[in-house]
């Protein structure tokens, strides 16, 4: 028997007690805006998010393991799958890390080499983010426009590397050729052209006004929240904490090419795009500086067959396009690590995406993830 | 820096072993399992010192136990502070710290994941990167990495 309803009554039914909180969707694995294998369970009231929570592992292989059970240097082709759009800078982080553990020196040419190889791979990958971070606010031109430029700088990582995306090209003690002949005047070639490319961006992105109010004031991350969370790279920049491991920690020659840390203090999604546009034109500067001051001499320390650095526990930092990248290894003083960790810059900043969800539109969803700029093979290992 | 080692040392003598100063703004300190929180909380919160970065957290089985890894910085002083302990094996515990810094909190649940280690305080200790039902931690020496059966479709049967 139903109880009668007064009118008063009757006409807020329809609109207040629909139970609408607390629905749960799933967004992910296979999804193209998650870029890449991850997979987010949303609770909504509404279009409002008020809880996320990320699920991760679906491209877990074990490499830290893999690892253990391989010589030191053989493990340098396995650090290509985990960040595999700047393979180089991976390449590098775990040959510091050999090297620290070890005591190898590098000569200075394989240290001006390494600078300049890893600007071209930032740039390769910020293009990536450009581009896939246009598609995912509708602005499916600037795919096209960052690919093309992208494959300008793989065809001269190409040419040096002999590979376009697994470079495996550096080495412990150094790196294992000299640059191409006339290298040097192809790389300036394509920073001409690559200065006024960059106008074209701020032509269709930048000063775009659909743009700017998909990506303004959205997914404010604050400077405490940044710091706490651990997060690095051009998340934290736009936060407005200059921290760029090139400047904290400086490795290889970054001591002595002048180059500014781009740094905003919104912290929405906004900053975290301007902050990396500013960094490719930063890079620009630093392969300038680098091509100009790069001195003759031998680009590979020789090393024993059998490489066996003593005991002990070692730590190589370095500023990976994504952010902080550390290898930590611990060795027993046998041929093989005892232990080898990867703290991958996107695992630690994807933590903090659950606190910068809370509370936004899921139409902004995609926006807030896409400017996080992840990279699935790192976080996972 | 050496200021502050020496506020440092005064204030947690007996909880900090060992002590290694590496090049100019960096430090090694081992301390024993029981000290870890004591030790990283005032870290955290002295004046000379403010860590307030959580750089990196990791395990490592020696084959006797496990060795317990901390890295922190301070966006104030650019300290690097590296924190050791070392744990048992039968009594894999350790305070967690992802209280105090919430960006362990991803850190401490893979090294559960991957090693068993019980962070105690924890708000939310599960698997992160294996499936919730995965039997064994995998990253520890003992552990028997051969597949049994079919990944694809689950345990064949044995006739």
């Amino acid at each position: 028997m139903s109880m009668p309803v007064s009118p008063e009554k009757q006409s807020t039914l329809s609109t207040v007690d629909i139970l609408s909180q607390g629905m749960v969707i799933n967004v992910g694995p296979q999804h193209p805006s998650t870029h890449g294998v991850l997979r987010l369970i949303l609770t909504l009231d509404g279009e409002q998010i008020l809880h996320c929570e990320p699920v991760i592992g679906y491209l877990h292989r074990g490499l830290e393991k893999m690892m253990e059970r391989r010589p030191y240097r053989h493990n340098v082709p396995f650090t290509d799958r985990l960040d595999y759009l700047a393979a180089l800078s991976n390449n590098l982080g775990i040959c510091q890390c050999i090297e620290r553990l070890g005591g190898v020196e590098v000569p200075e040419r394989a240290q001006y080499i390494r600078v300049l190889l890893m600007e071209l791979q930032r740039i390769a990958s910020h293009l990536v983010f450009l581009g896939t971070f246009g598609t995912d606010l509708g602005a499916t031109t600037m795919f096209l426009y960052a690919f093309r430029e992208r494959e300008l700088v793989l065809d001269l990582l190409e040419e040096c590397t002999g590979a376009r995306l697994t470079y495996n090209w550096i080495r412990v003690g150094g790196v294992p050729d000299d640059l191409p002949e006339g290298f040097g005047e192809k790389v300036l070639g394509f920073v001409k052209t690559f200065r006024q490319r960059l106008e074209e961006y701020d032509q269709l992105l930048t000063r775009n006004r659909i743009f700017r109010s998909r990506t303004q004031g959205i997914g404010i991350l604050p400077k405490e929240l940044a710091l706490a969370y651990g997060t690095s790279g051009p998340v934290i920049r736009a936060s407005g904490m200059a921290y760029d491991v090139r400047k904290a920690a400086p490795y290889e020659v970054y001591d002595r090419v002048e180059f500014d840390v781009p740094v905003h203090e919104q912290g929405d999604v906004w900053a975290r795009y301007l902050v990396r546009m500013e960094e490719m034109r930063q890079s620009i500067r630093i392969i300038e500086q680098v091509l100009r001051d790069i001195p003759d001499g031998p680009v590979q320390t020789k090393l024993p067959k059998v490489f066996k650095p003593p005991a002990g526990i070692a730590y190589s930092r370095i500023e990976s396009p994504r952010g902080e990248l550390s290898f930590m290894m611990v060795s027993d003083g046998s041929p093989n690590p005892l232990r080898v960790h990867i703290r991958a810059p996107s695992f630690v900043n994807l933590s903090v995406l659950p606190s910068l969800l809370e509370g936004t539109k899921v139409a902004d969803l995609v926006a807030i993830l896409g400017s996080i700029d992840v990279v699935l093979g790192e976080i996972d290992r | 820096m050496n200021e502050a080692l020496q506020h440092l040392l005064k204030q947690l003598g007996e909880a900090v072993s060992e002590w290694t100063q590496v090049g100019a703004n960096e430090v090694r300190l081992t301390v024993s399992p029981e000290h870890w929180r004591e030790v990283v909380q005032f870290l955290h919160d002295d004046a000379l010192w403010q860590m307030d970065y959580p750089a990196d957290l990791t395990v490592w089985d020696t084959g006797t136990g496990f060795g317990v890894y901390l890295r922190l910085w301070s966006s104030v002083h650019n300290h690097n502070v590296i924190v050791l302990t070392s744990i048992s094996r039968e009594q894999p515990r350790i305070a967690s710290l992802a209280t105090l810094y919430p960006g362990l909190n991803w850190h401490e649940r893979e090294m559960y994941d991957m090693y068993g280690v019980i962070f105690e305080g924890h708000p939310n200790l599960k698997r992160i990167l294996l499936p919730d039902d995965w039997e064994g931690f995998p990253f520890r020496k003992d552990y028997v990495a051969e597949p049994s059966g079919d990944p694809l479709h689950g345990p064949q049967p044995v006739d």
